[in-house]
């Protein structure tokens, strides 16, 4: 009796981790696609996870006085020594120009921590006015804002002036915030921030056009290629995609750099900046299940 | 509930102990694998576009200034082959950026990804003084700049254009996942005169419609010839003893043969995937019955015994199974029975008429004919039967030969009235890309063949 007890307990004890670890994995984010079905929904959680990673903001103020403007004077006349379009020098169109450019030379570590935070307070700055809701946090947040702002204003100003670029003026601005960023970790943990089904949508319909799956192959219906990739904040590849799983015959071959080649071709892809922490590093699951039929 | 709980009871604390600890340990270690799992985001692509490759030979290499030139029509053929499976897009040459491209550097990607080429070929070739012909290519992803391969081999000069069909599969296998079928040859009927009066002569040419050679001097009627596993011997029907016999036929040495010593007439031969038996009809009275020959011991072998027109078998590539068609049920239906004949099974179900069944070599499909009121089509269906699928439909339409990659299908096509012939057409298995392929004249009863060199 007691052996087989024993027995039937570490079985079933065996059977419940086998469970949580094989069940576990399966595919944890389509529950998550479901609930965002709702569309405005999306949008509000936008917003409160904005808040939500305010709150620790403290942590920004002693980290921003150090860095923020030698290194950002620094980089950025480099910059735009490379590139031809800023010295055009036309104020207005310099602005947005400005917050494009900055995203693609991402080499330096430096200059991606400081993208994030740009984005973040933008937005609070314009949406806490018109919120008078929630009850404490608008008020430190539109505090935290202001103080930023003139902190950062007067000198990136002249930063601005000392360049010879006239561009510079506004980015420079926006860039002194981002050494924060990282530390903001209401945002990195990701848990709030979730792409809405139209985004995964228009994603998801850029990669289908330049994906040319081999068809017509015998097994074609249980193929899956899962391919990591890893993107920049201007929805251009990081570094080669991965593929992450393994087949032997040549027709997984064929199909898993198929699957890369349509991921290279398809970059830049239009996703929300806002989001970045969700698509900097995604899972795709090529299937070409849907295209085939008798 | 209760009784379980008694259990519990019984066990000695210290041991109810170790197997908590034992659990909790296991759920913790689950718990830890879990973790990251959970931190991307997954979104799947179950869709695509089917569109054909952009791909772009390069101009290959040579040493020589005739070497340049015999490079620019290997060059060629590459490029037909690839066009002609319409899964691939060879890029004019005109737009190419680089044009030096040489099989001893990295290309520059960039200049290929502006072109918006995907792949990219390039080469070399020499003809030695032995004769023979040396050749080498590289194949790259333009967009990731790897190499997805690159060979170097040699080929006999009799038949340069096999240069640029061995290319060209490596390169198809390399990017579809599944073998070529370029390097290989088709055995048909060419048909010349008037249609009262048609000559009909046995003859091969390779896959893409060159080289034709003639097998027979058209004096006798020819039929159904059938590619061993081989690739150099053919099974065919013919009326050169006055009565219809099955003949063996080697192509490169021309040495020909009677099959079997039967009574009555033969028809509708095939080998066995393992080339060592002939498949075919035996004529008896109003029926015929199918036999099996033994190419080494000529022993026979009866396979039914019907009543019925028992025609057209055609084995299952591993040898364990035979489709025929067969009117035993009133009409002409698709049969499958096993390789010694027992356990016969219609499988054909829909309306119309099933005729000239052919097992695919990757053993996934049978093709057939189809007779409805006014047409004829061309279809498949899996062995059991089920998933039929017409590709292609017309006047007259009949005998599907699939290519070695199973693909890939061959048929003919009869075109009405007095003017009228057969011509031969390739399609592809999804029923897209139709083609007509090169013939001198009419030519009908197409036999796609194993690829040469394997």
């Amino acid at each position: 009796m007691r052996l087989g007890l024993i027995l039937s307990l570490m079985f079933h004890g065996a059977l419940l981790a086998f469970a949580l670890i094989s069940l576990v994995n399966a595919k944890p984010l389509k529950p998550v696609e479901v609930k965002s079905i709702p569309m405005e929904i999306v949008d509000i959680s936008e917003l409160t996870k904005l808040k939500a990673g305010l709150k620790k903001a403290p942590e920004k103020k002693e980290l921003k006085k150090p860095d923020e403007k030698p290194i950002a004077k620094q980089i950025e006349p480099e910059k735009k020594k490379k590139k031809p379009k800023p010295k055009r020098a036309v104020q207005p169109k310099a602005e947005k120009q400005a917050v494009e450019e900055v995203k693609p030379p991402e080499k330096k570590e430096v200059v991606k921590k400081k993208v994030e935070p740009v984005v973040v307070k933008k937005k609070v700055a314009k949406k806490p006015k018109p919120k008078p809701k929630p009850k404490v946090k608008p008020k430190p947040k539109a505090k935290i804002v202001k103080k930023v702002k003139k902190k950062s204003f007067d000198e990136d100003k002249i930063a601005a002036l000392l360049n010879k670029v006239p561009d510079s003026g506004p980015t420079s601005s926006k860039l002194p915030d981002l050494p924060g960023a990282k530390k903001v970790k209401g945002d990195s943990r990701g848990k709030d921030v979730r792409m809405s089904i139209n985004e995964i949508d228009a994603f998801r319909r850029q990669v289908s056009r330049c994906w040319n799956p081999p068809v017509g192959g015998l097994g074609a219906e249980d193929l899956l290629v899962k391919v990591r990739m890893e993107l920049r904040k201007d929805g251009t590849l990081k570094n080669q995609p991965k593929v992450m799983n393994r087949g032997s015959s040549s027709f997984f071959r064929a199909a898993a750099d198929s699957a890369t080649r349509a991921i290279w071709q398809c970059q830049p892809y239009n996703l929300p900046v806002s989001k970045y922490k969700v698509w900097q590093d995604m899972i795709l699951n090529f299937n070409p299940q849907d295209m085939l039929r008798g | 509930m209760n009784l379980a709980k008694n259990k519990f009871g019984e066990l000695p604390e210290t041991e109810m102990g170790k197997l908590f600890v034992l659990l909790f340990m296991l759920i913790v270690l689950a718990g830890f694998s879990v973790a990251p799992a959970r931190a991307q985001v997954e979104i799947d692509i179950t869709e695509g576009n089917v569109k054909a490759i952009p791909i772009a030979v390069a101009a290959f290499e040579g040493k020589s200034f005739d070497d340049q030139r015999f490079a620019q029509e290997v060059v060629q053929v590459i490029q037909a082959d690839l066009a002609g499976s319409g899964l691939f897009e060879p890029l004019d040459p005109l737009s190419f950026i680089d044009k030096g491209a040489s099989v001893l550097a990295v290309p520059k990607f960039s200049d290929w990804r502006i072109i918006k080429a995907q792949a990219l070929v390039v080469g070399q070739v020499e003809r030695l003084p032995d004769g023979r012909i040396k050749a080498q290519y590289r194949l790259w992803d333009v967009y990731s700049g790897k190499q997805l391969s690159g060979e170097q081999f040699f080929i006999a000069n009799d038949n340069w254009r096999r240069v640029g069909h061995v290319i060209a599969d490596t390169i198809y296998k390399r990017l579809t996942g599944e073998s070529g079928y370029f390097d290989t040859r088709i055995a048909f009927i060419d048909e010349t005169g008037t249609k009262k009066r048609r000559i009909k002569r046995l003859a091969v040419m390779d896959q893409d419609g060159h080289n034709m050679k003639y097998l027979t001097k058209g004096q006798h009627l020819v039929l159904t010839p059938r590619f061993g596993p081989r690739a150099n011997e053919i099974t065919f029907m013919s009326y050169e003893s006055g009565l219809p016999r099955v003949y063996l036929l080697n192509i490169e040495t021309g040495q020909k043969e009677v099959v079997g010593d039967f009574p009555t007439m033969t028809f509708a031969p095939r080998f066995s995937p393992n080339g060592q038996q002939i498949i075919m009809s035996l004529q008896q009275g109003a029926n015929a019955n199918i036999y099996t020959m033994d190419l080494r011991t000529r022993e026979t072998k009866r396979l039914t015994n019907s009543p019925s027109i028992d025609t057209a078998p055609s084995y299952a590539p591993d040898g364990k199974q035979i489709v025929f068609e067969s009117d035993r049920d009133g009409s002409k239906q698709l049969f499958v029975m096993n390789g010694d004949g027992t356990g016969a099974r219609r499988i054909s179900r829909g309306e119309g008429r099933y005729s000239t069944p052919v097992w695919s070599p990757r053993g996934d499909l049978i093709a057939f004919t189809k007779q409805v009121p006014g047409r004829f089509l061309i279809g498949v269906m899996r062995p059991d039967g089920t998933g039929e699928r017409i590709l292609t439909e017309g006047y007259h339409n009949e005998g599907p030969t699939w290519a070695p990659n199973g693909r890939v299908l061959m048929f003919f096509r009869e075109s009405p009235g007095e003017k009228g012939g057969a011509r031969i057409y390739s399609v592809d298995l999804t029923g897209y890309n139709e083609r007509r392929i090169r013939t001198p004249s009419w030519g009908s009863d197409p036999s796609w063949s194993p690829r040469v060199n394997k």
